[in-house]
């Protein structure tokens, strides 16, 4: 279990490397990208964004997670409050096994200010969830329907990936690795290197 | 083609070819014009009806009419006071013959500073046009003429001075192209003046020069017939002149119905300008240190600047019409001539010396010149290139000292008292204005440091040189309101000729003019002269209502009949209905006939109407639509529900280009819109 465990995180640590030296493309990760909580306690992940080369002016996104293990609790957008004092949220909350995150900046946010609060990147939602008391095993964090929005709302940012996470409950079976999205090149680059750095934790073996 | 188009050259057909024989009796009134409450102004018409008929000119404002009977039948005139403001119908009736015409009373109290200065500068253009008609040689027997012309001052030089006059007609927008040519001016005074100025060019069998060109352009065979106005020795400026007349016809396609002159019956105006344009590039200099140049007899080693003048008008004027001028002339312009005459303090020789650090007969005309000629070389205000002729002088460099050097003798007219107007060579001397106006307009120049002018009325920036000429020529007009007045009697000539007569008034009537060349066609104007987006066109815009309001951008086009651009077009913009009606604007055109035109959506939402004008010609009317796009209920404002709303379909592809939803048009409905339309909520109280 340890074993599948450190392969998996292995292999995330793996590929958010190659992405980051690969290229300034906006990626979208969940943070940290796996975590074990025991029955009846909290976890807590971040949903990040990095390699930014401007401001972002809104974000929106979905994340699935498995009902029967995993319950939503809390979440805040823009906790490092990067985006002005006074955002607009629409985010539609929880619902059975999604949450459903809609978060516009304050419109006297400028794409200066925005993008000297947020840098190359920044926390876009701290999400609590509560482990099932009962059920155990591993639920996937899928991010879905990502979009970052351009500081004047001219058009979405283009080129935006992202990478998926877990949570195991309890006791977890073997499992793999995450899911990446999307698929294309970044995708086969970024599983390529988590390939090579599972086959590096092979031969250290 | 459009309809108008095929109407208007029909119509100018009849005009130059019927002018000989003006078939049974016709009365007609001035044109429309402006007149100010108040004042004793001239209102006139004629008839071709015989003196000492009955006549009534009523005034259309109540007042009594005037009831006599005709004593000049050329020039019915009389004075008149409005003593109230509005539109009036003007009416002469001569026996049964009933001619109207609309004027424009303006009380100058009411007016802002701004209109009242337009109401003076076309009370000041129409007198003067009154002049020049009251002037015409022969205007006796104006309907029974072929050829109309007009003296310079004591008698003199009627073949050039005639075609300034033509021209200053033109300019004004008095065509024979322009309309169904009715008009006192079109009918009597500017066809019976091309046939003048045609009646007056001779032939000139002309071949490849010795420099190898070859100026038989056209389907001219070589050796070819050109054409020349004039015989004795005046070649060089005189048949610059006759390319200003022809060229600012408008009407190159009408063919020209004059068995009296054999030597262009038959033709068209374009072939006729055509072969005159041949004879001026084969009389360009092809030796010497003025080779390129031109002199007063055709192919001399010297330039003489007012030639060279005359001749770089006549050109543009002529390419600006649809004229072909190869490129080797001004290549040859460029290289010689030119560069030989720039000195480095920013004047322009008199006579090109190939020094640039000595003057040879400097003035601020002469600058004028050397502004048109570096326009015609190609020369821009950005380019590091060198003048050529072996000079380091950057053309940009020349450009400036030239602009720098008018301004600093703006008014202080410290060069120039050698051959000299009276009055220098500045306000007061119509061949320094004129050139300076030439050269500063089709080098698009708006301001000059030293003109010494404050800003406005209206926008009017300050040391706005134009407006300054303008300014002068409006204030120092003789006897404006005099039956027998409406010329310049303090604006003399030249240097050489310094005098004042109907050339003169010619030269303030082109200065007043709205373009520096010739005017754009008027059937290409009026349909596609004012265009918006990128590619142009002239389709609906739909932009949305932002805040702080966004900005609209048209562009106005002149062109000639055969789409050449028209450089120097002085264009009027004004929105003319919508949230925006009333915005303004103005400007010059480059030297690929546009001028561009921004205004800012200061009245939300609703369809703006946008035309342009070029003294009397108008364009195309353009729509542009300002919308709240984010408004996607419906109830006139943007605000958090419209958010919501759009919010609700997050994820959805635009339904089409307009859906409401997607805001920012990228075709999906999204985070991107919620914040585009977060930034365009209406503004509360």
């Amino acid at each position: 279990m340890k074993r599948t465990l450190g392969l998996v995180a292995a292999t995330a640590l793996a590929s958010a490397a190659f992405v980051s030296q690969a290229e300034s493309a906006p990626l979208i990760t969940v943070d940290p990208v796996t975590q074990n909580v025991a029955n009846g306690g909290t976890a807590t992940v971040d949903i990040d964004v990095s390699g930014l080369t401007q401001g972002v002016g809104g974000f929106s996104f979905d994340l699935g997670f498995d009902p029967t293990l995993l319950s939503g609790i809390s979440f805040a957008n823009d906790p490092g409050v990067t985006m002005g004092a006074a955002p607009l949220d629409l985010s539609g909350g929880f619902s059975s096994g999604n949450l459903d995150v809609f978060f516009v900046a304050d419109p006297t946010a400028t794409e200066a200010s925005l993008s000297a609060a947020q840098g190359t990147g920044f926390v876009l939602t701290q999400i609590t969830f509560g482990a099932s008391a009962v059920n155990s095993g591993l639920s996937a964090l899928t991010l879905s329907n990502y979009v970052l929005s351009e500081s004047d709302g001219a058009t979405s940012i283009a080129g935006v990936a992202a990478t998926n996470g877990q949570i195991c409950v309890g006791s977890c079976g073997v499992n793999s690795a995450p899911e990446i999205d999307p698929t294309g090149a970044l995708s086969a680059f970024t599983l390529l290197a988590g390939g090579l750095a599972v086959l590096r934790a092979r031969r250290v073996k | 083609m459009s309809l108008r188009k095929i109407l208007a050259i029909g119509a100018a057909l009849a005009a130059v070819a019927g002018t000989a024989s003006v078939a049974g009796a016709t009365t007609l009134l001035e044109p429309t014009r402006s007149y100010t409450m108040g004042i004793s102004e001239v209102v006139w018409g004629v008839t071709t009806q015989a003196n000492g008929k009955a006549f009534t000119l009523n005034y259309g404002d109540g007042s009594a009419p005037t009831a006599a009977t005709v004593v000049d039948r050329s020039y019915i005139a009389y004075n008149h006071t409005y003593t109230t403001s509005g539109t009036f119908t003007v009416t002469l009736t001569v026996g049964t013959e009933v001619a109207t015409t609309t004027v424009n009373v303006y009380n100058a109290a009411s007016l802002s500073a701004n209109d009242l200065r337009n109401l003076n500068i076309n009370r000041t253009i129409q007198d003067g046009l009154r002049n020049l008609w009251y002037n015409m040689a022969n205007r006796s027997t104006f309907d029974t003429n072929v050829s109309a012309y007009w003296y310079g001052a004591y008698g003199y030089y009627p073949n050039p001075f005639t075609g300034l006059v033509v021209q200053a007609f033109q300019n004004q927008g008095y065509q024979v192209n322009d309309s169904t040519p009715n008009g006192i001016y079109e009918k009597y005074a500017v066809g019976p003046g091309l046939n003048y100025l045609l009646g007056n060019l001779s032939p000139l069998t002309i071949a490849v020069k010795s420099t190898g060109e070859n100026p038989c352009v056209g389907t001219q065979p070589n050796p070819c017939n050109a054409l020349e106005a004039d015989t004795t020795g005046d070649d060089g400026y005189e048949n610059g002149i006759a390319m200003l007349a022809l060229a600012g016809a408008g009407a190159l396609t009408n063919k020209v119905n004059l068995p009296s002159s054999p030597n262009v019956n038959g033709q068209t105006l374009g072939e006729i300008l055509q072969r005159v344009v041949n004879a001026s590039i084969w009389g360009q200099n092809s030796s010497g240190t003025g080779q390129g140049g031109w002199y007063y007899f055709f192919d001399s080693t010297s330039s003489d600047g007012s030639v060279d003048g005359w001749e770089l008008l006549g050109l543009l004027d002529a390419e600006g019409a649809g004229a072909t001028v190869p490129s080797w002339v001004s290549a040859d312009w460029a290289a010689h001539a030119l560069p030989n005459a720039i000195n480095t303090d920013g004047s322009f020789d008199y006579q090109a010396d190939g020094n640039p650090a000595s003057d040879y007969y400097p003035n601020i005309a002469k600058a004028g010149v050397g502004l048109s000629g570096m326009y015609f070389a190609g020369y821009t205000a950005t380019s590091s290139a060198p003048i050529g002729g072996g000079f380091t002088e950057t053309q940009a460099q020349a450009i400036a000292n030239a602009e720098s050097y008018i301004g600093s003798q703006w008014t202080t007219n410290l060069e120039g008292m050698q051959y000299g107007c009276p009055a220098g060579f500045n306000l007061g001397c119509g061949y320094g204005m004129y050139n300076t106006f030439k050269g500063l307009k089709l080098q698009g120049v708006q301001t000059l440091a030293g003109v010494g002018r404050p800003a406005g009325p209206g926008t009017i920036a300050a040391n706005d040189w134009y407006a300054a000429y303008v300014d002068w020529l409006v204030a120092n007009q003789t006897s404006q309101t005099s039956t027998t007045g409406g010329n310049w009697s303090g604006l003399t000539f030249s240097g050489v000729w310094t005098y004042s007569g109907n050339e003169t008034t010619a030269l303030a009537e082109l200065i007043l003019a709205p373009t520096a060349l010739v005017l754009p066609d008027p059937g290409l104007f009026s349909t596609i002269g004012l265009q918006q987006g990128s590619p142009l066109s002239t389709n609906p815009e739909t932009d949305n209502v932002a805040t702080p309001a966004a900005t609209h951008t048209v562009t106005a086009l002149t062109l000639a009949s055969n789409n050449s651009p028209i450089p120097g077009v002085t264009v009027n913009f004004s929105v003319i209905s919508g949230p925006n009606a009333g915005a303004t604007g103005s400007g010059t055109s480059g030297s690929n006939g546009e001028t561009t035109f921004t205004y800012t959506d200061n009245g939300g939402e609703g369809t703006d109407k946008i035309q342009a004008s070029v003294g009397t010609l108008v364009s195309n009317v353009l729509v542009e639509t300002w919308v709240l796009t984010c408004d996607v209920n419906g109830d006139g404002v943007v605000n958090n529900t419209d958010l919501t709303l759009i919010r609700a379909k997050n994820g959805q592809p635009a339904s089409g280009p307009n859906d409401p939803y997607d805001a920012n048009h990228d075709g999906v409905i999204n985070v991107a819109d919620v914040r585009f339309c977060q930034l365009r909520l209406t503004p509360t109280n």
